[in-house]
């Protein structure tokens, strides 16, 4: 069958998808009856009509005739990486994580990190990229610690201090 | 006079040590994102929430809202460099005077012409909204709901896009809401066997990770990936496109642009129906509201009765943040050249670092939901968060 509309066809799917996802979950809980509705209700419901508006959009891509063919273009992989991997990073290395005895890290490794992984994905000069963590270091500590007063680690514990 | 006393309240309010530096510093930094081209107010609006948990309320306020009212007066600064806007501020009025001869009146009005509009919206704003107020004071519970389920269907209805886009994502918004704890029957909904959804997360999946991902890291993302993508049309940052009427936000974009003086006008009027009823009219005031909800402040017309300190604060904020600008704008547009050098890409590290870093001195849980979101790529497909967002926003 031809696809009218790419983009339509992925989000129908999409909701489609989270819709029976939400619903079949859903199911599984206490419906409740009519005078005392149980957890499961509302959810069961919402996701029913997602599932239902999901297939509208489906049937409207193969259906209705575009212009462009509603074509989805390139992924940006490697700026959707930079940006996952690196909050990522920074989250693990600055607050640590307890579930896998990794302890925090704090802000003198966290903000290299962050900028070493954004310079593998995204082309910067060497220059830029140093300029870059050393503001993103000072802007880190003066609002952070000097403004905010959170109470962030600024080197591991294990270094002193 | 009661009016006057409630108004010098708010600007004893927004003066006060806690407030005064973030307004500055809010309002400077919203001018310099709207006469930058490609940074976009929602994104650095969603990257500034984490932020605003560490403040208090009426100080996050203020700085949402100077962020907020910077960008428009910063996408001013922009079209009237770039000659989108017919004519400079006030020609007409000032016309008017030079052909009775009165020069020194004429000069005057020309430098002031911008301020005075600017303040004018504000105190049509302020009016607009006690009068909406005392009138939804009125409703019953009953009314009530009948209200929200309105604003449900107006989020949905006023977002940009297909309706058959919006309306999925509002219910995708419910949904997401739901995940965690029922306080009803005491059951943990759709955990799957995550502690972080779990019991050790009492308030569910925080509308801070959504707005995050969504409105923050989508844009970031979409932007890095299409660096030769054409700049969004000037018209729709200009406070004529992007706040203009409340009512009818897409017919004022597609509009010609507004003159000046009706765009500084108009640009506190967007705060109208987020004041008044809690319903926000633009993806940046569902970020305001987000805001609001986390620190469990009731959205519309409770505000004002419960909180009348952020209510005339903010009114307060306005008017100091427009004199401000009016008094900036000569240095902006000089600093303008300069500014548009800065590399987007830099951006791929400061949206990670602001937001997590304020996240994770919170608490972790918050952070890790961030990466999930920007899968979405609602930027990139030009369907937009708002109603998932503002869905969450009404869960309780």
């Amino acid at each position: 069958m031809h696809i009218k509309n790419e983009k339509d066809l992925v989000c129908g799917v999409l909701f489609a998808a989270l819709g029976i996802a939400f619903a079949w979950t859903a199911s599984r809980y206490s419906l409740g009856h009519a005078e005392r509705l149980g957890p499961g209700f509302f959810p069961l419901l919402l996701g029913a009509l997602l599932t239902v508006l999901g297939a509208l959009l489906v049937f409207k891509a193969l259906v209705f005739e575009t212009e462009d063919g509603g074509r989805i273009g390139p992924w940006g992989w490697r700026p959707m990486a930079a940006v996952l991997l690196a909050t990522l990073a920074f989250g693990a290395l600055l607050g640590g994580l307890p579930h896998f005895g990794l302890a925090p890290a704090g802000l003198l490794l966290a903000v290299p990190a962050l900028v070493l992984l954004a310079h593998a994905a995204i082309p910067m000069a060497w220059q830029e990229s140093l300029l870059l963590a050393a503001l993103l270091g000072l802007a880190s500590y003066l609002v952070f610690c000097a403004l905010l007063g959170m109470p962030l680690r600024l080197w591991p514990a294990a270094w002193g201090g | 006079m009661e009016f006057l006393q409630h108004l010098a309240f708010g600007l004893g309010v927004a003066l006060a040590p806690a407030q005064l530096p973030l307004l500055l510093l809010a309002w400077i930094l919203g001018a310099l994102c709207g006469a930058l081209p490609g940074v976009r107010p929602v994104a650095l609006m969603a990257l500034l929430l984490p932020v605003t948990l560490q403040l208090s309320a009426l100080a996050s306020l203020v700085l949402l809202a100077g962020v907020f009212g910077g960008v428009q007066h910063g996408g001013l600064v922009r079209a009237t460099l770039a000659g989108t806007l017919e004519r400079p501020p006030g020609l007409l009025a000032v016309l008017g005077l030079l052909r009775q001869r009165q020069w020194r009146l004429a000069l005057a009005a020309a430098q002031l012409a911008p301020l005075l509009a600017a303040w004018t919206g504000v105190l049509a704003l302020a009016l607009c909204s006690l009068w909406l107020n005392a009138w939804a004071q009125q409703l019953g519970a009953a009314e009530s709901l009948a209200l929200m389920l309105l604003l449900l269907v107006g989020a949905v209805v006023l977002a940009p896009g297909p309706l058959l886009k919006a309306l999925p994502m509002a219910l995708l918004g419910l949904l997401v809401g739901l995940v965690g704890l029922d306080t009803q029957s005491g059951t943990v909904r759709f955990a799957i066997d995550l502690p972080v959804l779990g019991l050790s997360n009492m308030h569910g999946i925080g509308i801070l990770a959504i707005a995050i991902g969504v409105f923050g890291y989508g844009d970031v993302i979409h932007r890095l990936a299409h660096p030769s993508a054409p700049p969004e049309a000037l018209a729709a940052r200009t406070p004529g496109g992007a706040a203009g009427a409340p009512a009818g936000p897409q017919a004022a974009a597609g509009s010609r642009p507004m003159g000046p003086l009706r765009a500084r006008l108009l640009s506190s009027l967007a705060w109208l129906p987020m004041l008044a009823l809690g319903l926000p009219s633009q993806g940046v005031l569902a970020l305001v509201a987000a805001s609001l909800v986390m620190h469990q402040i009731p959205l519309g017309a409770r505000m004002l009765d419960g909180r009348p300190e952020l209510f005339w604060g903010l009114l307060a904020s306005l008017l100091l943040g427009n004199l401000l600008l009016w008094l900036l704008l000569r240095p902006l547009l000089a600093m303008w050249p300069g500014l548009q050098r800065l590399p987007y890409r830099w951006s791929c590290c400061w949206a990670p670092w602001g937001s997590t870093a304020a996240a994770a001195a919170r608490s972790m849980s918050g952070c890790w939901g961030l990466p999930a979101w920007p899968a979405m790529p609602c930027a990139a497909w030009k369907w937009s968060p708002r109603p998932c967002c503002w869905a969450l926003c009404w869960r309780r």
